[in-house]
């Protein structure tokens, strides 16, 4: 699944580190999620959605 | 550098390895005293065994607390890799036992003595956990 996290992380300013501590997860999941070789359980994509105030489906897309 | 994203440690990670330090270092001592307590005593005088074999099992059970507290409080994406690994080193360490049972049913080979077979055991859980996780971990560096 594509997601747009690396361009809202980097237009807050934000390193992967600060993300990461942001959402309470390692820095590994960070740059996992960015690359799409992880998706994320549908609570920490809240969290995410919430963090950067957008919804879920204008952060990740759906690729079926 | 993508090699030392590998060895980067979650900050669950690095607390479940300062709480690991005193069974790690209680460990070897455990072991020297259950090689004294075999050398200076006989079979009939099960006491001072049967202390050492709860004095171990006590030792495995904290260990195991703590590492069941780890994979409480480490995210998502570490709980996967350590629930993965973990699950294919107990399969495959348990597809060697039973080779190594079945073996000795059909009077192929003899079972290792009781020593060996542990060491034999623990020995294959341990590569084969960590061959997985370092492989996990690098998928998703």
């Amino acid at each position: 699944m594509n997601n747009h996290l690396r361009e809202l992380r980097e237009q807050q300013g934000w390193s992967q580190a600060a993300l990461a501590e942001r959402l309470d997860v390692s820095r590994q999941t960070v740059n996992a999620l960015e690359t799409g070789k992880y998706d994320p359980s549908l609570p920490l994509a809240f969290r995410i959605a919430r963090l950067f105030g957008q919804s879920i489906e204008s952060i990740f897309i759906d690729e079926a | 550098m993508a090699l030392l994203t590998l060895f980067e440690l979650s900050p669950a990670m690095r607390r479940y390895l300062r709480r690991s330090v005193w069974p790690l270092l209680l460990a070897p001592v455990l072991g020297v005293a259950a090689g004294w307590v075999l050398a200076n005593t006989t079979v009939e005088q099960s006491a001072p065994r049967l202390a050492v074999v709860a004095v171990s099992v006590a030792l495995l059970l904290w260990m195991f607390i703590d590492y069941l507290r780890f994979l409480r409080e480490c995210d998502e994406l570490e709980r996967r890799i350590e629930i993965l690994s973990l699950a294919m080193a107990t399969g495959l360490t348990a597809l060697l036992g039973i080779a190594l049972i079945l073996l000795e049913l059909m009077a192929l080979k003899p079972l290792p003595e009781a020593r060996m077979l542990l060491a034999d055991i623990g020995l294959c859980f341990v590569v084969v956990y960590a061959l997985l996780r370092l492989g996990l971990m690098w998928r998703y560096r």
